[in-house]
């Protein structure tokens, strides 16, 4: 399994079962592919898809229509399940959920002796990964007392010691507080830069999309938007009118550009700040 | 209701291996009327703390007062009363349980007697103001709606019960921008309109900034701080230190304010995103004195 789109969507439909055995269409016509090494955000309202894309991705659900390959396999060939699922790993909103170990290890071990590793290559994975995630020092510890951050930073352990090539975070930092938000987003970016890991992050703060590769937009089960993150935010109307919102300074210069002052696209907090101060100052 | 804690503490599992001190000797005082923005590092308390306003957990000591009920270790909420205490949990979707959407937000009322006509419509009214189409979802099946779906239903079915307090453990979490704005401020309408005290705990410190007008900090089972938005706002330090942070408004004035001259600064109290716009705009449209 390689190719350069490590995840291709070919006009993919899908629908569920509704409860009179009426389908309900959730996703059509998406076309989609995710480069390998890149970090792709994904923004949409509820019910807009997104998890329905996850799930699809990882083989957890299969398409009604068209085609989804991973690095080349597509994912309604029975034979490369466990393959697909081990490359594509996902976490998921509840950091309380997720945890099966009564110990940090235990955790991480879990998936490595579903697989059938061998015990002394478990071991290897398993500080391997809780070193890559920086919770080497929790190897013994009880997960009930870690906090949000640091209970999802261990369940992307358990993902990273099956040696995947993505992670999908689905809404992974919306429980969490601040700065258990900035630690997993941080250790994202950081798995991706230094490990190669391609991340596709689902989620509502338009904030943690500024620094992506990517930034795709569901809405009602189509792509409504696929760019950089300065393409994506710079159209405001046409997200809120989607439900959603720009980072915060996208949102502040675009109220003053509305009054008529002169100020530059940027997508960081910094930019506006310079500009804004230079305004203030001739004023 | 004015609801005050003296001297409550919590122990979660008295006598095991895992007990554990998850509230120690919390007094405060919430007036009547208050909308209270409760925020703390995860594990803090927070969810310990507004479990005890409706029964579901008792102080191990000290006393509770809402209004003119009081709880302490042996006595409990009487049910008649609980009816008044509105409270959102954390992960509302997992009490989900109704065949249909409309069955579920109906229950706490028929549950209290209600009759059917007036729970219908006071589901269709809660559930419109959690921005969704009652028409259109009232037949579906609680549990084959998206996450952010569930949980506005789950919200919906405590607002129906149109309590005088309502306690919310991170309403918005999962929810989109528009539908995290419209639940607060349909919130916001009702505790304003009702008169009712609300205390909602969040990890945003943006929507506790825009609608709380009493703060409360926790951190290790301890209330480390309270009072208004602008004061507790000020101390980012602390608040960085305690795992939280300060509004993207408060953090952007003050990265501002270190660039411009002493007397060209922004006021540092501008922590609601419309004022520190309106501020801004007013500032640049007047010729500069000198
Ligand atoms: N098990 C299911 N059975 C039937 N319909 C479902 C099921 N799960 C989801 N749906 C529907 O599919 C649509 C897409 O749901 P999905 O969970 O993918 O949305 P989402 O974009 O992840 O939303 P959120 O932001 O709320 O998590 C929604 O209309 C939802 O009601
Ligand atoms: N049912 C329980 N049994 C034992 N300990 C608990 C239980 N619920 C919470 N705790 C502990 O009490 C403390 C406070 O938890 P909680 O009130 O949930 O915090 P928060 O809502 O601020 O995240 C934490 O240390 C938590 O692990
Ligand atoms: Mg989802
Ligand atoms: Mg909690």
């Amino acid at each position: 399994m390689n190719e350069e789109n490590l995840l291709t969507f070919r006009n993919v439909a899908f629908s569920y079962d509704g409860e009179e055995g009426q389908r309900v269409e959730v996703l059509k016509g998406v076309d989609l592919t995710i480069a390998k090494g890149s970090f792709v955000s994904v923004l949409g309202h509820n019910g807009s898809g997104k998890s329905t894309l996850a799930k699809l991705m990882n083989a957890l659900l299969l398409p009604e229509s068209g085609t989804i390959l991973v690095s080349g396999a597509d994912t309604r060939n029975g034979e490369m399940i466990w393959e697909i699922r081990r490359h594509v790993g996902m976490v998921f909103q509840n950091p309380d959920n997720q945890i099966v170990g009564a110990t940090v290890e235990d955790d991480v071990a879990f998936g490595l002796e579903n697989m059938g590793v061998d015990p002394q290559e478990m071991r290897k994975r398993i500080d391997e990964a809780l070193h890559s995630v920086g919770m080497e020092n929790y190897t013994l510890a009880q997960p009930y007392r870690l906090s949000g951050g640091q209970k999802q930073r261990v369940a992307i352990a358990g993902i990273m010691a099956m040696r995947p090539s993505v992670i999908i975070l689905d809404e992974a930092t919306a429980m969490l507080d601040p700065q258990g938000r900035q630690e997993v987003m941080h250790l994202a970016k950081k798995l991706n830069r230094e490990e190669g890991i391609t991340i596709v992050n689902i989620t509502h703060f338009p904030e943690e999309a500024v620094d992506s590769d990517r930034v795709i937009v569901m809405n009602r089960g189509e792509v409504l938007m696929d760019g950089q993150p300065g393409e994506v935010f710079s159209q405001v109307e046409r997200l809120q009118e989607a439900g959603l919102d720009v980072p915060f300074t996208v949102r502040v210069r675009h109220e003053l550009v509305a009054k008529g002052y002169d100020l530059p696209f940027g997508l960081h907090q910094e930019e506006l700040v310079e500009h804004l101060c230079r305004l203030l100052l001739t004023k | 209701m004015q609801i005050t804690f003296d001297q409550v503490s919590h122990l979660y599992g008295k006598g095991t291996p895992f007990e554990r001190l998850a509230l120690k000797n919390i007094s405060l005082k919430i007036p009547s009327g208050a909308f209270v923005g409760i925020i703390g590092q995860t594990g803090s308390g927070k969810s310990t703390l507004i479990q005890h306003l409706n029964g579901l957990l008792s102080p191990t000591s000290g006393e509770i007062t809402i209004g003119d009920v009081v709880i302490t270790p042996t006595k409990r909420i009487p049910p008649a009363k609980r009816k008044d205490i509105g409270l959102v949990f954390q992960y509302p979707e997992h009490q989900l349980f109704e065949e249909t959407v409309a069955k579920d937000v109906c229950f706490g009322p028929l549950n209290f007697e209600l009759p059917e006509s007036m729970a219908e419509s006071r589901a269709r009214e809660a559930l419109e103001l959690v921005g969704l189409d009652y028409e259109a979802i009232k037949d579906r099946s609680p549990f084959q709606l998206s996450g952010g779906q569930m949980r506005r239903v789950a919200i919906a079915g405590v607002l129906a019960m149109q309590p005088k307090v309502l306690v919310l453990d991170e309403p918005t979490a999962g929810l989109d921008p528009a539908g995290r704005k419209a639940i607060l401020e349909g919130i916001h309408r009702i505790h304003r309109e009702q008169n009712l005290t609300t205390l909602l705990v969040t990890h945003s410190m943006e929507e506790a900034a825009r609608y709380a007008d009493l703060m409360l900090v926790l951190a290790g089972g301890e209330v480390v701080m309270q009072g208004r938005p602008e004061e507790v706002f000020q101390q980012a330090d602390r608040l960085r230190d305690l795992s939280l942070d300060v509004p993207q408004t408060v953090s952007f004035i003050s990265r501002i304010n270190q660039l411009l001259p002493d007397t060209a600064r922004l006021p540092a109290t501008l922590y609601r995103e419309e004022e520190l716009i309106a501020h801004v705009l007013k500032r640049l449209s007047v010729p500069k004195e000198c």
